[in-house]
């Protein structure tokens, strides 16, 4: 953590957001499985919902970028303050993608646990994984000093 | 309204990936409550529909959904037979539709035709726009036969002119005489699935009476019995007519009384609504919870703008009636694209030429839309409430003087 | 004359620490004084500012503004009073950074519903003449050098044409040149307007131009 831009609560914060865009993800997919039998009502309702996983989803995943925008805005002073004392540009680049991608990967995995309670296929939520990364990615290009 | 416009231009535009993401997230708590909303208020009108019907005495027929039909080996001889029983022994309400047939019409809708006997027509009468209700005492292949059209059908067929077409289960070329016209966006739920509706638009009512079903084919007759409604009965005596309908058509069918009917919808109606309300409230707490951080990471990022503005002037009690705009503003422009999806998906039902599906209404939109348009502004105003005071709270613990130099 | 600040204080105390500032502290000040507020970090000056401006009203004690008592007064009013009677020349950080200079030194205005009034759109630019800013109106803050940014402050500070000036630390980051320049636009609004003029600072050669010193010492 010493070197990272992020804190606790960056971490935590990043952590449910992407916890909550896989579970969703999940829960839809999940949803799809089950055989509703005679309940049409409830059926008709799940499927308006469930006929629009996708763009709910890509929604959901809008509050990550959210997360990188004001994160790196906030965390512009500190970044010159890095500079200041010996760190160089790349190099907190550099870590500002290591620590996010391991963020995305700790929750990916923890999400896996909820993969097997609902008995579904692992790569559910691979999709999302890539959307993630490529926010990653582009706001590494934002990594910004004051 | 200076101030506000110079709040959203220079102050909340200036970060528009923070009003999108708000905008997102307020669109998917607003699309999702109205989906609830709607589906509670189509269940509720079905549930109306069907307490009308289910009253004391009405036993309502249901094929057992577990029981092995062979519909081949039905004849027509034998289905005459139950209805020979049935004419003789019960009071019955009748009702078949799903029946259609090409008529030129100006939009090109298929048109359904629904078969309606006398009792039937009493329990559930529609409300017409033009012309008289319809009658059942004509002769078959002698009268014309009165019937009432759906209200897309009226400037092709008015009140008064005549239709010449081959009855689609009679098989036979009758004279249809339009009686009467029914109300835009005449409807009847289903049976089991009260949510969903069918619009009779574009559909033709055709009135029934014991000569007419002498005269149909198997399909009616078959398809009559699959929701046949018994008037003035018990059960025992609708175990007579199971008895019947087994022993010359070798199908089970289950009677339900009053009680059994009621407690079935209860149960399921209630249960549904239940779960769907969960979910959506759960899942609206979440988008809700999302909401509410989107600002509070704005408030962080503009805690500056908001102090300095509040330094030279700007009182709270001003900042949040800036909010409550900027948000009633946001929620005005998701009302508009959730107006837009809706009317855009009824329209739909026009392109596709689905006559069941088309509907009129006030820019596309059906008084069930606008109900539900109104509860879900209800429920924004709520959602408005709770992220501004939060917000105002946020900034309120913030003093000013620390604010101005973050 | 009557006081224009009449202030007494029994004790600021704060809801996460346990400690408490300006212990018994009155102060008076008459219109148009020139005063000066020193002492160490941590004694209570830009609490006392803060006190002073209307943006703090948490604390034990009695405060008349203009011979009204403070405590009595709505939010809404105190926010009046901010834009209207009191100016505050803060450090050159203090600017909206998205909006443009001329934005800034107007923002006033907008809250005063002055912004048509001729008599102030003169003022504007009879002050941005003064200070020499008018070639930096359309730029933003950050496209700016310290002392323009500070001019820019003291511009907002005085566009209402307050009956007190507060000035926490107005020259804290600025060199010699712009430092004097500060102090007297300062003095020159207390000599044209007979505005009262009160600064915290801990550069004692701004404080020493002052005409009245209050040293705020730490609660033993």
């Amino acid at each position: 953590m010493k070197y990272s831009l992020f804190r606790f609560i960056d971490v935590i914060e990043a952590f449910a957001i992407y916890l909550m865009c896989f579970s969703t993800n999940l829960i839809f997919t999940y949803v799809k499985t089950l055989d509703l039998g005679d309940s049409y009502i409830l059926r008709t309702f799940l499927e308006s919902i469930i006929e629009y996983q996708l763009l709910i989803n890509i929604f959901l995943t809008f509050v990550m970028i959210v997360f990188h925008y004001q994160f790196l805005n906030r965390k512009k002073t500190e970044i010159s303050c890095r500079i200041l004392v010996g760190d160089t540009m790349v190099n907190v680049v550099i870590r500002y993608i290591l620590n996010s991608l391991a963020i995305l990967v700790f929750s990916f995995l923890l999400s896996l646990l909820l993969n097997f309670y609902l008995e579904l296929n692992i790569t559910s939520n691979l999709y999302l994984v890539f959307i993630f990364i490529i926010y990653i990615l582009i706001s590494a290009g934002k990594v910004e000093k004051e | 309204m200076r101030i506000l416009r110079f709040f959203i231009l220079k102050i909340f535009l200036k970060r528009p990936l923070l009003v999108l993401g708000m905008i997102t997230l307020l669109l998917l708590a607003n699309y999702l409550s109205f989906t609830t909303v709607r589906s509670v208020i189509s269940t509720f009108q079905g549930y109306e529909e069907m307490e009308k019907l289910n009253q004391e005495g009405t036993i309502i027929a249901n094929l057992d959904p577990d029981s092995e039909a062979d519909f081949n080996r039905i004849k027509i001889e034998d289905t005459q037979k139950v209805y020979e029983y049935l004419n003789n022994n019960y009071t019955y309400a009748l009702r078949v539709d799903g029946f259609v047939t090409l008529l030129p019409n100006e939009h090109q809708m298929e048109v359904p035709f629904n078969y309606i006997d006398e009792e039937a027509y009493k329990i559930n009468q529609l409300e017409l726009s033009q012309g008289d209700h319809l009658n059942f005492n004509y002769k078959f292949n002698k009268d014309d036969i009165p019937v009432l059209i759906g209200a897309g059908l009226a400037k092709t067929y008015p009140v008064g002119s005549n239709i010449e077409i081959t009855d689609p289960v009679t098989q036979q070329l009758v004279n249809l005489k339009v009686q009467g016209v029914l109300k835009k966006n005449a409807q009847s739920s289903n049976f089991y699935a009260p949510n969903s509706k069918n619009y009779h638009n574009f559909s033709i009512f055709l009135p029934i009476n014991e000569e007419f079903i002498q005269n149909a084919g198997l399909d009616l007759h078959v398809n009559g019995l699959m929701d046949l409604i018994l008037l003035d009965s018990t059960k025992e005596e609708a175990m007579n007519l199971r008895e019947n309908i087994k022993e010359n058509l070798g199908l089970e069918f289950n009677f339900f009384n009053q009680q059994e009917n009621f407690e079935f919808f209860e149960d399921y109606y209630l249960n549904s609504l239940i779960i769907i309300c969960t979910i959506t409230l759960i899942l609206t707490i979440i988008i809700v919870g999302l909401a509410i951080w989107n600002n509070l990471v704005s408030v962080r990022l503009m805690i500056r703008d908001f102090t300095i503005n509040l330094l030279v002037g700007l009182s709270y009690s001003k900042l949040r009636a800036i909010f409550y705009s900027y948000f009633g503003m946001l929620f005005s422009i998701i009302l508009v694209i959730v107006s837009v999806i809706t009317a855009y998906n009824r329209y739909s039902s026009w392109l596709r030429n689905d006559s069941t599906f088309a509907t009129y209404g006030i820019l596309g939109l059906i008084s069930m839309d606008w109900m539900a348009l109104l509860i879900v502004l209800f429920i924004d105003v709520i959602i408005a409430f709770v992220i501004v005071e939060l917000t105002i709270k946020k900034i309120k613990s913030i003093p000013i003087s620390v604010g101005v130099l973050q | 004359m009557n006081s224009i600040i009449k202030l007494e204080i029994q004790k600021k105390t704060f809801k996460k620490k346990d400690f408490s500032i300006l212990n018994d502290f009155d102060l008076e000040v008459k219109p148009g004084e020139r005063l000066s507020i020193i002492g160490e970090s941590g004694v209570g000056k830009t609490s006392l500012l803060n006190i002073l401006g209307l943006l703090d009203t948490d604390y034990q004690g009695n405060y008349k503004l203009f011979d009204s008592p403070v405590n009595d007064l709505s939010r809404n009013k105190l926010a009046e009073w901010r834009n209207q009677k009191i100016g505050f020349v803060l450090q050159e950080s203090s600017l909206i950074n998205s909006l443009t200079i001329e934005d800034n030194i107007k923002l006033p205005l907008m809250y005063g519903n002055v912004e048509k009034d001729l008599t102030v759109q003169e003022r504007f630019k009879r002050i941005t003449n003064k200070i020499g800013i008018e070639s930096i109106l359309e730029k933003k803050p950050l496209d700016c050098s310290g002392g323009q940014r500070s001019r820019a402050v003291f511009a907002r500070a005085v566009i209402m044409n307050p009956q007190i000036i507060l000035s926490d630390e107005p020259t804290a980051s600025l060199d010699l040149e712009n430092k004097n320049k500060i102090i007297n636009l300062l003095f020159d609004m207390n000599k044209e307007f007979n505005t009262t003029i009160i600064t915290v600072t801990h550069d004692l050669d701004v404080a020493n131009r002052h005409e009245r010193i209050i040293t705020l010492e730490r609660n033993e």
